[in-house]
């Protein structure tokens, strides 16, 4: 590669990004799973997707090698939690069923599939004559394997909680498998699009027992060669892949670089073909001649995460009181480098359930102490809210402090590491909690964990003595709807009044959309930008 | 000499054993359960049930003193358990990782004292001149530089503007010795740099001092040359304290790669470290302090007996 000199302002714009470090630079090892993601994400360019030129064949071979900044919890879909390991999983194993860019369901190992009633579902898959990576050969029992393995308690499948509507695979012949549900699960595609429907075989995964995480043996169209931890992976081609001339990659090698300035470094210098951009350096890779830079809404959005059992946000007078009297434009321009939206409520245009017509709240402060007032808190209040020593948080969560200052609201913020916080919030002792979340494939996925009472994410669900408020209650009740519904210009109506809720009866403090933002060299080609932000790399080729 | 060593090992002993039970004591107490932070940190979540059978599984339903004994039974043997995050043995993990970080340390180590002793030695011999305040400009930069930021701007300098070294990565020494001095110099330098300051300023304060010493008014007086008076007189008794800055930073390298490993992607102990602490992986941290603890132990072991070879009265017990 050519390299590039230094110019003054290249300097500084480098400099600033090392800068931004300071402080901060050593202490985001640990953020491995993207629950807790607060990434930001452009107002000005919403989507850069390149448009797909079929007529450009493939070229074959080569060595993609792409840097990351942590390694997989784990490569077994079951015991695998952390919402990265896509990015490995999606090129060693098969799915039953695949989520296109767009979110809707494409062939996987099942060429056709259709609801034979509300609680019936049946896979089709002709073309069964392919083996796993170690030679065993697939049997359609496998499906049915793979789901009751998730299901056994024994297996202690993160993948469980997103199959509890399952009640039972049947096999009927070679080339079926039967899936039957105990209640109407609008999302069961989309969830065998994820780790769930990851197809395996009962014979490698008991032969590798508990080391099956470590040395995984999927269908895929690449197979893992090396792990070394936190250090790198190395995946190279699987040649007897089920389908002919695929993939075109000989190879992924995948590094882990946990520093986001180091990963553009190593793209910027020709040592990485592919790279996550971490917002701070979004504008240097936009102008950088030697980088293709893309750009394309996220699942994921910035919040604060409220638990609305907890006084004093019971009261949706200071929970609205919180939300008017925020700033967003702010947030996204000072602590995002305006890269992102401004957030209406928890889909986003990456979704097809984001409401269009439903415009972010904007800053009214003094709407924002009447509400306090009407609350009793005229003279303001003091709470707590709980943040993760993260790049981003900590400057946000001053920011959010001194907004709310303007009204009377004191927050205190408190430290705590990602998982420790987690534990403490949803043992109820915080109110609030900053925490970004990555977002679902299906809408229901994102809306019922987080805002429905009983939700795994709804920490207010953990809370025994918890009284549903009114506004609770009918939102329960519109949620519960909308996942029975297969139709999705129907769902889609639901989810335009559900997100209205949320964010008029201040169910989260909602800022930013995020943008993913994808870095690689000239040569890569092939990219699909899934608004899941999970790499299919298996797709990728290599133009040189 | 070789019994000295033996008291001085079998001394070790107790040391470590406090060091565990602390460190075990202050990860349970600070961490809380790790099975729950697991589950609660995740994407996907465990069933309550899977969560009960997991905690059963790792013994965390026993009590804390029966979990240390049995861990500590264990690591006697040589078993320092499964790390809870990857499932892979503990032993393993740092038996994989000692090599990068002693690799990494090493080279750090001869370069902050290939520039620092010789500085220090200059800044002393030539005291309040321009060389002198020269040296303690460069001393003292590379104590107030933070060593991440430094790494990066090496990175953006030598990986990105010059392309002449790679960014970051690391290629063991006895894969490909090469490549290996091409991925460990702007760790190694960096890390190095960072430890010359203390070292250049305690090598100059105690040249100034040696040389005012009568043994060396008296060496110049018998007509030796300077340069002996300085390296034969002078340096070999300068030596002495600089060596027990030496070996407490020894120390002060197991902590510095923590920093470094994290800025250049190096898979070292120090990586290990930081990544088990944030995911509150227990065994993983017992067994990195442990392994650290033994390492800044042995260092300093090293530091005595090389006071005995600089200084014949301590090694004849006088």
């Amino acid at each position: 590669m050519k390299p590039t000199y230094l110019t003054r302002r290249k300097a500084l714009q480098s400099i600033g990004g090392g800068a931004a470090l300071l402080g901060t630079g050593v202490l985001f090892g640990g953020c491995g799973g993207d629950d807790d993601d607060s990434g930001g994400g452009g107002t000005d360019i919403v989507d850069t997707r390149p448009t797909p030129v079929p007529s450009v064949v493939a070229k074959k071979g080569g060595t993609l090698k792409v840097a990351m900044a942590a390694d997989p919890t784990g490569l077994d879909p079951s015991t695998s939690r952390g919402g990265g390991d896509h990015n490995w999983l999606y090129s060693i194993f098969d799915n039953m069923v695949n989520n296109d860019a767009k979110f809707q369901v494409a062939k996987g190992i099942a060429e056709k599939w259709e609801a034979i009633d509300d609680l019936t579902i049946s896979l089709t898959v002709p073309q069964n004559q392919f083996t796993y990576h170690d030679g065993t050969p697939f049997s359609i029992d496998d499906i049915k394997y793979t789901i009751e393995r998730h299901l056994d308690p024994a297996t202690k499948s993160f993948a469980a909680g997103s199959l509890s509507s399952v009640d039972k695979v049947e096999i009927p012949d070679s080339t079926h498998a039967v899936i039957k549900l105990k209640t109407i699960t609008a999302s069961i595609y989309t969830i065998l699009g994820d780790r769930a429907g990851m197809v395996m075989s009962p014979v490698p995964t008991k032969k590798g027992g508990a080391d099956f995480t470590n040395r995984p043996v999927g269908s895929g169209p690449f197979k893992l060669d090396a792990w070394a931890v936190d250090a790198q992976t190395k995946l190279s081609k699987f040649a007897n892949y089920r389908i002919k001339d695929y993939p075109h990659l000989d190879n992924i090698d995948i590094q882990i670089v946990p520093n986001s300035s180091v990963r553009f470094a190593n793209l910027r210098s020709g040592n990485a073909d592919l790279i996550f951009v971490d917002p701070k350096d979004a504008s240097a890779a936009k102008s950088d001649s030697a980088v293709q830079f893309v750009q394309y809404p996220s699942t994921g959005y910035t919040q604060v995460n409220l638990n609305i059992s907890q006084p004093p946000l019971n009261d949706i007078r200071v929970r609205q009181a919180l939300t008017y009297s925020l700033n967003r434009k702010a947030i996204l321009d000072g602590i995002y480098f305006g890269v992102g939206e401004l957030a209406n409520g928890p889909i986003t245009a990456a979704s097809w359930a984001y409401n269009q017509s439903l415009k972010p709240i904007e800053e009214d402060l003094t709407k924002a102490k009447q509400l306090l007032s009407a609350a009793g808190h005229a003279n303001g209040l003091t709470f707590d809210l709980l943040i993760t020593s993260g790049e981003t948080d900590v400057p946000l969560s001053a920011m959010l402090k001194s907004q709310w200052a303007r009204v009377g609201i004191n927050v205190n913020l408190v430290s705590r590491t990602a998982e420790q916080a987690t534990v403490e919030y949803r043992d109820q002792k915080f109110p609030m909690f900053l925490v970004g979340f990555s977002g679902r494939a299906d809408p229901d996925l994102t809306i019922f964990d987080n805002f429905h009472s009983k939700g795994a994410f709804n920490r207010a669900s953990f809370n025994k003595s918890y009284t549903l408020e009114e506004s609770q209650v009918s939102l329960d009740a519109k949620i519960l709807k909308a996942r029975q519904i297969y139709d999705q210009a129907q769902r889609k109506v639901f989810y335009d009044d559900i997100q209205k809720q949320l964010v008029e009866n201040a169910h989260g403090i909602f800022f930013t959309h995020n943008l993913n933002l994808v870095g690689m060299s000239k040569r890569v080609r092939g990219f699909t930008p899934y608004g899941d932000g999970k790499l299919r790399l298996h797709e990728l080729w290599l133009d040189s | 000499m070789s019994g000295y060593i033996v008291r001085r090992a079998l001394n070790a002993i107790p040391v470590l054993i406090f060091v565990s039970i602390l460190v075990f004591a202050l990860t349970n107490v600070m961490s809380g359960d790790p099975v729950e932070a697991i589950s609660g940190g995740s994407e996907a979540s465990l069933t309550p049930e899977a969560i009960d059978q997991l905690r059963e599984e790792l013994g965390l339903n026993d009590p804390l003193p029966v979990q240390y004994l049995n861990w500590l039974r264990a690591a006697v043997s040589g078993d320092l358990g499964k790390s809870i995050t990857t499932n892979r043995p503990v032993t393993e993990a740092i038996l994989d990782r000692l090599p990068t970080t002693l690799q990494l340390a090493l080279v750090a180590w001869f370069i902050g004292v290939s520039i620092s002793i010789p500085l220090g030695i200059l800044a002393g011999v030539n005291r309040n001149t321009w060389i002198d305040h020269l040296a303690t400009v460069l001393a003292l930069g590379g104590v107030a530089m933070p060593a991440f930021w430094m790494g990066l701007m090496f990175i953006l300098m030598f990986g990105v503007w010059w392309q002449v070294l790679p960014p970051s990565g690391f290629v063991s020494v006895f894969d490909d010795p090469a490549q290996a001095a091409k991925y460990l110099v702007l760790p190694a330098v960096t890390l190095g740099l960072h430890q010359t300051g203390s070292l250049t300023r305690q090598m100059r304060s105690s040249m100034v001092e040696v040389l005012s010493q009568d043994y060396v008014r008296t060496a110049r007086a018998k007509g030796l040359k300077e340069r002996r008076v300085i390296i034969m007189h002078g340096m070999r008794n300068a030596m002495l304290p600089v060596l027990t800055v030496l070996g407490l930073q020894a120390g002060a390298l197991v902590g510095g790669t923590v920093v470094i490993e994290q800025v250049f992607a190096i898979p070292g102990m120090g990586r290990l470290a930081l990544t088990s602490v944030l995911s509150q992986d227990i065994p993983v941290i017992q067994g990195v302090v442990l392994v650290s603890a033994i390492a800044v132990l042995t260092a300093n072991l090293v530091t005595d007996l090389l006071y005995g070879v600089l200084d014949p009265r301590i090694r004849h017990g006088r």
